[in-house]
């Protein structure tokens, strides 16, 4: 056993820190947070630079990495900027699916678009009345000849009127609940779909997010994702890789909050000695340190199993459940440890606080993570 | 006597600099050896220097390190100074490190003091832009270089010496392996801020193109020019005409802003006339707080646009 | 058009405080970033574009420690065909002399045309070891390049190059320069481009060579502290001097002070 990434994931890690570190910039970040602006200028930089969709082979634009690779991009972009890092991270968002699943033809026409920075992505999964639990879907789709048509809403839509196109679960089969359920590809500038917004958000500021409603939206038999009436399965296991990747933007917006943290209280004096100098700042510091520690551990524990074709669902669970958790208790307690200051925009650690807790709530909130972990832990009951 | 050779592109102020560094180590012979210098110009070394020796450039020729090394090397192997000194100047980078391979000397490089302990050469220079120095140590039984960094050191006072003046006579060599095209002066910009009176310089911690409006907003309320440092123009954001520095403009205003601005020395060598010298830098042990009149230790996004709006409040 | 470039790990201490160890024989490390060395990125895609023009092999070398090799991997990603890292625990406390000597010894006996060099060290910042490697191999040099052409070249056997590079009072010369030769790098030469993905997925696989004193052929006594001319005394933080007044208050109470005084002293 050993705990040491190899060196061309530290030159990896390394290219995504200059990279950040060139192409990110606090002011920037303030003012596309203020404007709702999404990074454009940086994303297709990104995307020239091979850092999106890392992960996927060779002929689709990536170059054959492993989650674990592109899980210490989305750390590193984080790190530096947990806004811009997420408007990043999820460009690719569900492509995996179309990875995984799609057709040669379906891999070929999307993934090489959005590695190549011609757009963005979207996976469009919740409904209004459908967020937790997924296991039935109002969105329909119904044959028409050889096309089928599509009618519902979906809400809380990253990249919504953004993306090139959205992978949309439905019912196919409206009286087998999750068994009945089906994914398809559906283009963005398709007749029938709208966009609304979903209002003013906490945090990433800089991604769109929207409500998509499909009336009757015509899309060719082609445009389904994998096969039919295993949607369900599919996105399960999607999220099995997924929430790796947002356990990595958890442990990235943690690290960046505590970088801020610790510099701040190096400076700050009262009582005419340096706050580090206070035992109960100290202590602080001891249990962010540890508990960033373990969430980067187990992060990276459950994306070397997902790349050693064993992924885990009780581990990728416990990944996100852990570091999204970690992630907002650093960064709030970073603000405390700036204490007025941590209020005040201009020193970030309250953007990283906004921007953190997204991580306990999208791809399965904690308390799903844990029902997750519990059923994988206890097994099938008598 | 020690002898000492201070080898001299140009008769100016870094000439003087080197005959004062010269003497301070003790009682020395000194020589000037300089390029293509006319007879003004060894006269007036003559009053620093106990001896000049001229090396004659061919008609319209400059100095040029390459030439120099192969004229200086043959000779200055014969006359085996205990100490060859020259100036860290860009010539100074092009001439003294293959000067002294080619002698095979020990070198110490951009020294900011200079010493002698028994046959020992002692000398003090930076590490890490200037945030930390060095004092370092090398043993010249059988002669050593030194160059020295421009500024560092207080001009000799003239007490005419009467040097005898000569001329080098250099043996013709092979063919130069490196020749002069041409030469190219700094292009012109559209502002000269060499007559500005304030200037507002920027530098690296300005981050990204984009932010430099709130400098050149502060600038305006200013009346000021704005200046640079070599990294702006490298990532051409601002043009050459702007840079400050010893690869850039000479500049004498009387208010001299620096933001964002480290304070390498060769910035500084552009900053002439003493100006009322004002730093607004986050970090507090920036080279530059050494420099200035006034600091300010702190954010520049916060301070420049502050400071922008005081400035147009009061003028009303 | 074969090109040695010859690169340096060093440490970005612009946002570090600095501690100076007790004995003042070297500085606390944790908070350094470490890197390229500023000078020798630009050194890199200038051999990279000259080669992508003209064709050949590019080889990085360093001198240093095995955490140093992270910058061969880097020019390897940015377009490097080869790296040569000399390493050996003896190179420790090598002065520039003794690094310039080392890399003359790796250099001799390969083919090549051009060797570039940054042209100082952010660390060290000498300038010295450009200069140094010229004259040991008795190479003609030009010295702070800011534009680099060349014209033929082909593994030695002559060629030239045509170099624009800086002088005094912001004058610039263009020389034309016999093949082979030595040229050390200026900041703003070029636009070094990132490392890219891709670039580090090419290299992955790629061997650096390791070459240690004996490999070189070079003696004990040569090596590192050993074969030092210029010994470190004592590091210590430069002497405040009188230094700048220091506004202290709100930023509101500073930036109002510094009107005051910008018309006082600045006479606005
Ligand atoms: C900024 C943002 C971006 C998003 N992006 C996308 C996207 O791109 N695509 C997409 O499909 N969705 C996206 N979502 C939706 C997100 O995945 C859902 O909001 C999330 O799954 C929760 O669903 P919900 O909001 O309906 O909450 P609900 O399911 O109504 O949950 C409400 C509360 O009840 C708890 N709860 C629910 N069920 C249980 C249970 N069984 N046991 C214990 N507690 C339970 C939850 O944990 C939560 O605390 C996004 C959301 C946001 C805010
Ligand atoms: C031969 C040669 C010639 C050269 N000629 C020149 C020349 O003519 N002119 C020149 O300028 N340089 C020249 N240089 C380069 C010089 O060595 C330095 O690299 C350069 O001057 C550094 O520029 P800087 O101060 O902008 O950047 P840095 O040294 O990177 O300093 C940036 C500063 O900004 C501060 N900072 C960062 N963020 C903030 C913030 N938010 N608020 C406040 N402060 C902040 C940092 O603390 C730091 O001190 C030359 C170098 C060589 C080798
Ligand atoms: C903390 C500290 C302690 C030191 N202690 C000593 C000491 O005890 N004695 C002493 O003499 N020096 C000491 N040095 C200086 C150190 O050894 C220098 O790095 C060395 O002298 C090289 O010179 P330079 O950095 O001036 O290189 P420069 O001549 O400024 O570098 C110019 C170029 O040379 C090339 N180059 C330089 N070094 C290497 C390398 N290692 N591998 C490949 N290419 C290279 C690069 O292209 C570089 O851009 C110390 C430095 C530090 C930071």
């Amino acid at each position: 056993m050993h705990f040491e990434l190899d060196k061309g994931q530290k030159d990896i890690q390394r290219a995504a820190r200059d990279f950040a570190k060139g192409e990110f910039d606090k002011e920037l970040a303030l003012q596309l947070e203020k404007d709702h602006a999404y990074p454009e200028k940086i994303w297709k930089k990104a995307c020239a630079e091979g850092f999106i969709g890392l992960h996927f082979p060779d002929e689709y634009g990536g170059s054959d990495y492993g989650i674990l690779e592109n899980a210490l991009v989305v750390e590193e972009f984080c790190r530096r900027d947990s806004g811009i890092g997420a408007a990043l991270l999820t460009a690719h968002f569900a492509c995996e699916i179309i990875l995984h699943h799609g057709s040669p033809e379906q891999k070929s026409n999307y993934l090489p678009r959005v590695t190549g920075g011609e757009c963005l992505s979207a996976g469009a999964f919740t409904e209004p009345m459908h967020g937790s639990d997924i296991t039935s879907m109002s969105t329909t789709a119904v044959r028409d000849g050889d096309d089928w048509l599509i009618n519902g809403v979906k809400t809380f839509i990253t990249n919504a009127g953004h993306c090139g196109f959205y992978v949309v679960l439905v019912q196919t089969d409206v009286d087998a609940k999750h068994r009945g359920e089906s994914m398809f590809v559906v283009d963005a500038d398709l007749p029938g779909i709208e966009v609304a917004s979903v209002g003013e958000k906490m945090g990433l500021k800089m991604i769109p997010t929207g409500e998509v409603s499909l009336k009757n939206v015509r899309v060719p038999g082609s445009a389904l994702l994998g096969i039919e009436n295993q949607g369900f399965y599919q996105v399960l296991q999607f999220f099995d890789e997924s929430r790796i990747e947002v356990a990595a933007q958890a442990v990235g917006t943690a690290q960046g909050a505590f970088d801020r943290a610790l510099e701040y209280i190096k400076g700050r004096e009262q009582f005419g000695i340096k706050i580090a100098k206070f035992q109960a700042i100290q202590h602080k510091l001891a249990e962010m340190a540890t508990q960033l520690e373990l969430a980067r551990l187990i992060t990276y524990k459950a994306a070397w199993l997902a790349d050693h074709k064993k992924p885990d669902t009780k581990l990728s669970a416990m990944a996100k459940y852990y570091a999204g958790k970690v992630a907002s208790e650093v960064a709030s307690e970073s603000i405390q440890m700036f204490g007025g200051y941590g209020y005040i925009t201009e020193f970030e650690v309250e953007r990283f606080y906004r921007d953190a807790r997204i991580t306990e709530i999208y791809e399965g909130t904690r308390e799903i993570q844990k029902n997750i972990i519990a059923g994988q832990v206890l097994g099938k009951l008598p | 006597m020690r002898t000492i050779m201070a080898i001299v592109e140009v008769v100016d102020e870094t000439a003087l600099e080197l005959a004062h560094a010269a003497r301070s180590l003790g009682e020395v012979h000194l020589t000037a050896a300089v390029f293509g210098a006319e007879d003004a110009g060894c006269a007036e070394l003559a009053r620093y220097f106990d001896r000049v020796v001229n090396f004659p450039l061919s008609p319209g020729a400059v100095f040029d390190a390459e030439h120099a090394a192969a004229a200086l090397t043959p000779w200055l192997a014969a006359e085996q100074p205990f100490l060859i000194l020259l100036s860290h100047t860009n010539n100074g980078l092009d001439l003294a490190p293959l000067l002294a391979a080619r002698l095979d000397l020990p070198m110490l490089a951009d020294c900011l003091e200079l010493g002698l302990r028994d046959e020992q050469l002692t000398a003090v220079r930076t590490l890490y832009a200037g945030k930390v120095h060095a004092r370092v140590v090398a043993d010249a039984k059988g002669g050593a270089l030194a160059t020295l960094r421009p500024g560092a050191f207080d001009g000799d006072e003239a007490i005419d010496r009467g040097g005898r003046i000569e001329t080098a006579a250099v043996p013709p060599g092979p063919p130069a392996r490196r020749r002069l095209l041409e030469t190219v002066a700094a292009e012109a910009g559209s502002v000269d801020i060499t007559q500005a009176e304030i200037l507002v310089a920027v530098g690296r911690g300005i981050e990204e193109q984009e932010n430099l409006e709130i400098v050149q907003s502060l600038a305006a309320a200013l009346d000021a020019e704005v200046a640079c440092t070599r990294p702006i123009v490298d990532k051409n954001w601002l043009p050459k005409s702007r840079q400050v520095g010893t690869s850039g403009q000479s500049v004498s205003p009387k208010v001299y802003l620096a933001i964002g601005v480290s304070g390498s020395f060769q910035h500084l060598g552009g900053v002439k006339g003493k100006p009322f010298l004002v730093a607004i830098n986050q970090d507090a042990a920036a080279p530059i707080f050494a420099v200035a009149d006034v600091g300010v230790v702190g954010d520049l996004f916060d301070l420049v646009p502050l400071l922008e709006e005081k400035i147009r409040a009061r003028k009303g | 058009m074969n090109i040695i470039v010859c690169i340096k790990r060093v440490a970005d201490t612009s946002e570090a405080e600095i501690v100076i160890q007790r004995g003042g024989q070297g500085l606390e490390e944790e908070d350094f970033a470490w890197g390229i060395n500023e000078w020798d990125n630009f050194a890199v895609e200038a051999a990279v574009q000259l080669k992508e023009q003209h064709g050949g092999v590019v080889t990085a070398m360093t001198l240093g420690g095995e955490d140093d090799e992270e910058v061969l991997r880097r020019a390897l990603a940015m377009g490097c065909d080869e790296a040569v890292h000399l390493c050996d625990e003896a190179f420790a406390g090598a002065d520039a002399w003794g690094i310039a000597k080392a890399l003359a010894a790796a250099v001799r006996g390969r083919s090549y045309d051009l060797l570039l060099c940054g042209a100082v060290s952010g660390d060290a910042g000498g300038g010295q070891v450009g200069g140094f490697l010229a004259g040991l191999l008795d190479l003609p040099l030009v010295a702070l390049a800011t534009c680099l052409e060349v014209g033929s070249g082909n593994g030695g056997t002559g060629g030239v190059a045509r170099v624009r590079h800086e002088v005094e009072s912001g004058l610039e010369r263009v020389v034309e320069v016999d093949l082979p030769a030595v040229v050390t790098v200026q900041t703003g030469i070029n636009e070094p481009r990132y490392v890219s993905i891709r670039g580090i997925r090419k290299v992955a696989g790629a061997e650096v060579q390791v070459l240690d004193g004996a490999a070189l052929g070079l003696q004990a006594a040569e090596l590192g502290s050993a074969g030092a001319r210029v010994r470190l005394e004592e590091l210590f933080l430069p002497p405040r001097g009188e230094g700048a007044e220091v506004l202290e208050g709100s930023d509101e109470e500073i930036v109002q002070r510094l009107v005051e005084m910008l018309h006082q002293r600045g006479g606005l």
